[in-house]
């Protein structure tokens, strides 16, 4: 396997970039920032954009990159970028972040987990690294926010770019977007964070047909002026949409539940379960936490007797039950 | 709330959603027409009397939304009279704030019940504020719904109320089957066949039947209107109760966004869709002339052509002043010694290309007679030259610009303009396109 | 039906699988008005183009929407909903609700049909001022929501004529100037004079009161008008849980009050004394959102909410505002 090196890459050619992360989740601003890094070079040249569906915050969302040492005149999707950004685990659960990049290509992840681990898991024949984003945000921004250390990445990935520059363009965005001065400096402190705890390694992991692209097989059966079933939504698992790392927890071992219906009633997903109760009317029995709770925390405000707490997630990969939630 | 129940109902699966029959007794709403004209009748009348006497005669029409729009679409005036003096009727006339709300009202009550038809008419400045919904309805499948057009230039800066068919032709892309008629007995079988071409099941499309404003809307003339129980047996044949649920009916979802991926698809089985109203219009037009006895829908109204014969000089036009030059041709023809033909074009979305390429194959010179206002050569110009691409031997398109604004074409201006057209069969026309008025070129 | 803990337990039009944003109070008012409409009769949504629409019926993936996990048998239980452009709520549903009574006068329809419409504030208030007042002015027989989160969520929180003084949104932004300056549109007052047999301002942050809202909504003679204030979590720029919070406290602050009247009997307005000195501090409700991050701060201490320099002719003339809408509340209730 020859490992594809982004720089030269885009010296001669169109580098490709593309990443794939949650709304909200800062997969844009770390794009723009790069995009900006490159804009600030001579003769270099950049295209970039974000794609997103309807869906709010929360959702699956796509960032592209084109950098040249030529004016770029391609204009369609990057569908085989030799460079590729994993932002958040769960948003590999409904989109294949590595789809269509070539043998050697580079994969950088947000996540705790080992290059090595990433690679097996998700097939990876390339060169990988892997970041503890959320938790150097945590310790930083006081939030699990794993942008910053992305972007620091994904420019260690390509290489060659002075750290002082990379600092500067990523806090100029910052203040673009009237972020206050004291956050914009824990920024550069994660930044510089970020650079000490970066780990790569090459793997070749991937098996045939792995990451194919999707071929085009026609649009299906349409109904006719997009006339549909109702309940479709049921296919669209939005606990995804949950802050990664988090669940919703619910505990009532004292049976304190007054049956107030507060919860039931505030819910906006609907999914809070109970029981008739011959006393109370109803007793809550819990949520649908691993399929429709977004995680809004409504339900942990509002319950008198506070019976719904946030819990800490962690997906297990090597597991068939693929989920554990612990307190 | 207590609940009301009666009546069997089956619920069937589509891939739409669930669809439950007998929620909705459409033969009580058969029986709930009262006739307008219980036997065949002469009636000398305007065509938009003619339109409104058609649409009042479907059973299937019981709300009829709309909103003044000048005195050349006096068409509500007509329907509210006639609903307002029927006693016992089951009609409704519904008076909007606007067109928008027309058009609005009309995709509501066309997805209630998806087996009524939706009728109102418009013109001009009308149609553009419908637009916005237009152009939804166009990709809707609302097949139910039909808007009259009273074609108008699209007028302010300056205004004016004259006709000529700007409107309908700068809406050709909103998605309507659009189909121009001329004279008031075509304008009354035009509106009685639109709806049965819109509602075929593989077709599912609204539908705009039009005509000229003042040329037509407001000129008086003897047509035959046919027994409402006639018009009911000539839907029902073609009208098949739909297969989608409507909102009343249903356990659905109208007017979904829908994901980028599937977008084009949508796009693509609109167009699958409008261009099977080309194979069903001539299919229902000769259904309409066997049960009639007068011509039905068609592509175009053909004059002169003798077989596959050559001819030298072919007119293509549309409207009421296509007949002025059916007037003049014999003996224009005989003194320039020049053959001619002409074909009034009828159906103009979507443009029945095949169709006018084979009959215009043999032609000489096809002239081209616009009167809608238009950037560059002509819509019908473009239409016919796209209609000719590849032919072997190509005929030579002279395009003509009269009756703009609703000008009045008159026979020397037909004279002149066919004149321009002997002289292209042995030399270019002298400019791209010319524009005609009271026999001069201006 | 009625009763907050027996609305709980009754069934939903609105399902989970929605891709609003987490803690989206259209989500809420949704879930409630789904469970109260659980009440035998068929019922038909029209809705405009809003979040709430591009959010719930995205084809193939979400629809969002259908009493029951499977099509239900009961004709009752069953559901539609139908979207067409952003203004048009209202009309769809007067067309709709004339359908049906066209269909049962003529003994072609014999079960009962209820009709709701639900638009933005953006889609009510902007480029569907027309469609909202007409249908109301046509007394049709329908209820009427519109969920007021006072900016064009759906297009990228911008100014909509709902925004409330000194808001920052997208199109007013708050830097070099004070926010928004132009005061709400007064849409209670305007469904009162188009004609509206019900007016309510109302969110299911008052659980109670918004069922029996909706409830009686169906049954008034004329059109019901119900404006459900809906914080917006990501264009008010609030931290999560606090939704419901924000939306009691924005009634009980003053800025929109709970609010219920019909024609011929008066109104009231509850929760919502018409002395500032009963009613929470305007600044708690403004301290809670970035959207006002520039008029009020909060002491990273004490978690007073403070006024920031500079600012403070601009919050005395926010909480007048504040005043005249109460008055102005109290004034419209006491009309017949």
């Amino acid at each position: 396997m020859k490992v594809l090196d982004p720089r030269s890459i885009l010296e001669d050619g169109v580098l490709e970039v593309r990443g794939d992360g949650k709304a909200g989740g800062g997969l844009v601003l770390a794009f723009q920032s790069l995009a900006s890094l490159f804009s600030s070079l001579p003769n270099t040249h950049v295209q970039e954009w974000p794609f997103f569906s309807s869906a709010r915050r929360g959702a699956n969302i796509r960032s592209f990159l084109r950098v040249s040492a030529k004016p770029i005149d391609v204009g369609c999707e990057v569908t085989r970028p030799v460079l590729t950004l994993l932002m958040d685990e769960a948003a590999a659960r409904s989109a294949d972040f590595a789809e269509g990049v070539p043998h050697g290509g580079t994969y950088v992840i947000n996540t705790r987990r080992t290059p090595e681990e990433c690679a097996k898991h998700f097939h990876l024949s390339g060169r990988v690294l892997t970041v503890p984003g959320d938790d150097i945000g945590t310790k930083h921004l006081k939030h699990p926010i794993g942008n910053v250390s992305a972007y620091v990445a994904m420019t260690e990935a390509i290489g060659g770019l002075p750290m002082d520059e990379v600092v500067g363009i990523f806090l100029a965005q910052l203040k673009k977007r009237r972020i206050p001065e004291a956050l914009i400096e824990r920024n550069r402190d994660a930044m510089n964070a970020t650079k000490v705890s970066i780990q790569s390694g090459i793997f070749d992991e991937a098996r045939a047909g792995d990451h194919a692209s999707t071929r085009f097989e026609g649009y299906g059966d349409l109904p006719i002026g997009a006339q549909t079933r109702l309940r479709l939504a049921q296919n669209n698992k939005t606990s995804s949409y949950a802050r990664s790392g988090f669940r919703l927890v619910f505990a009532d071992p004292a049976n304190a539940c007054t049956g107030c219906s507060h919860c039931i009633v505030n819910c906006p997903e609907g999914i809070i379960t109970w029981e008739p109760d011959a006393e109370r009317g109803v007793r809550v029995t819990g949520a649908e936490v691993n399929t429709f709770c977004k995680l809004c925390g409504e339900c942990i405000e509002i319950c008198p007797e506070k019976l719904f707490t946030e819990g800490k997630y962690e997906e297990v990969w090597d597991d068939t039950h693929a989920e554990e939630v612990t307190k | 709330m207590s609940t009301t129940t009666a009546g069997p109902v089956s619920r069937v699966s589509t891939p739409s959603g669930e669809r439950y029959d007998g929620v909705i007794d459409l033969a009580r709403v058969k029986a709930a027409h009262v006739p307008y004209y219980p036997t065949r009748e002469a009636v000398t009348a305007d065509g938009n009397t003619a339109a409104a006497l058609a649409t009042l005669q479907m059973w299937r029409a019981i709300l009829y939304p709309g909103f003044p729009i000048t005195p050349s679409t006096k068409w509500i005036e007509t329907v509210a009279a006639k609903v307002g003096a029927q006693k016992g009727t089951a009609k409704r006339v519904k008076l909007m704030e606007a067109e928008h709300a027309v058009a609005d009202y009309m995709v509501g009550a066309a997805a209630a019940c998806r087996d009524l038809i939706v009728s109102t008419a418009t013109s001009s400045v009308g149609l553009d504020h419908m637009t916005e919904t237009t152009r939804s309805l166009g990709a809707s499948g609302l097949g139910n719904v039909m808007i009259i057009d009273v074609y108008r230039a699209t007028a302010n800066f300056p205004l004016c109320i004259e006709g000529d068919p700007s409107d309908a032709l700068a809406h050709r892309d909103d998605g309507f089957i659009q189909i121009c008629a001329r004279g008031k007995q075509q304008i009354y079988d035009t509106v009685i066949q639109a709806p049965v071409l819109g509602m075929h099941a593989d077709v599912m499309t609204p539908t705009m039947p039009g005509y000229y404003g003042i040329k037509d809307s407001h000129r008086n003339a003897k047509f035959w209107v046919e027994a409402d129980s006639a018009i009911h047996a000539f839907q029902d044949k073609w009208i098949k109760e739909c297969a989608l649920p409507g909102t009343i009916n249903g356990d659905t979802a109208m007017g979904n966004c829908v994901t980028s991926r599937h977008f084009q698809g949508f796009k693509v089985a609109q167009k699958r869709r409008i261009e099977r109203a080309l194979e069903l219009l001539p299919e229902i037009g000769a259904d309409f002339e066997k049960t009639f006895g007068r011509p039905g829908l068609a592509y175009f109204d053909e004059v002169g052509f003798k077989g596959d014969e050559p001819v030298d000089v072919v007119v293509v036009s549309m409207g009421p002043d296509f007949g002025t030059f059916e007037s003049i041709r014999g003996e224009w023809s005989a003194r320039n010694n020049t053959s001619t033909a002409g074909l009034a074009m009828r159906l103009i979305n979507p443009f029945p290309r095949e169709a006018v390429r084979k009959r215009l194959a043999n032609a000489k010179v096809v002239l081209v007679v616009n009167q809608a206002h238009h950037s560059g050569r002509g819509h019908l110009t473009l239409d016919i030259a796209d209609a000719l691409a590849g032919l072997d031997k190509q005929p030579r398109i002279v395009s003509a610009f009269a009756g703009m604004g609703g000008a009045d074409v008159s026979e020397s201006t037909w004279e002149v303009m066919l004149d321009e057209g002997r002289d292209a069969i042995t030399k270019a026309p002298r400019q791209p396109y010319m524009v005609f008025h009271e026999g001069a070129r201006l | 039906m009625s009763g907050y803990k027996e609305t709980a337990r009754q069934e939903s039009c609105f399902r989970p699988g929605s891709t609003l944003c987490p803690g989206c109070m259209e989500s809420v008012a949704f879930q409630n008005i789904g469970r109260v409409t659980d009440n035998g009769v068929k019922t038909i949504f029209t809705i405009g183009t809003s979040c709430a629409e591009v959010s719930t019926l995205a084809f193939p993936n979400v629809v969002a929407w259908g009493r029951g996990d499977d099509s239900p048998d009961d004709f009752a239980k069953s559901f539609s909903i139908l979207h067409n452009v952003f203004e048009s709520a209202p009309t769809l549903a007067e067309a709709t609700r004339d359908v049906a009574d066209q269909l049962t006068s003529i003994g072609a329809l014999d079960r009962k049909i209820q009709v709701i419409s639900a638009s933005g504030d953006g889609g009510a208030f902007s480029i569907g001022l027309r469609t909202l007042l007409h249908t109301i002015h046509r007394r049709a027989r329908v209820t009427i929501v519109v969920l007021v989160n006072e900016i064009f969520a759906n297009t990228g929180f911008q100014y909509s004529p709902a925004t409330m003084p000194f808001a920052d949104t997208s199109t007013t932004p708050a830097e070099g100037t004070p926010g928004n300056l132009n005061p709400p549109l007064d849409y209670i007052h305007l469904a009162i004079a188009a004609g509206a047999g019900m007016v309510a301002q109302l969110s299911p942050a008052h659980g109670k009161m918004f069922v029996k809202a909706i409830e009686r909504s169906l049954e008034v003679e004329g059109t019901a008008v119900i404006f459900i204030p809906a914080p917006c979590i990501s264009g008010w720029k609030f931290e999560d849980g606090q939704t419901v919070e924000l939306a009691l406290l924005g009634a009980r602050s003053g800025v929109f009050p709970a609010f219920t009247w019909e024609r011929g009997k008066g109104g009231t307005v509850k929760d919502c004394p018409q002395d500032a000195s009963e009613r929470p501090n305007i600044t708690e409700f403004l301290g809670e959102q970035r959207r006002f991050g520039h008029l009020v701060g909060k002491d990273k201490v004490t978690g007073e909410v403070k006024v920031k320099p500079g600012q403070e002719e601009n919050m005395e003339k926010l909480t007048a505002w504040v005043q005249s809408n109460v008055d102005r509340m109290y004034s419209l209730a006491a009309m017949k």
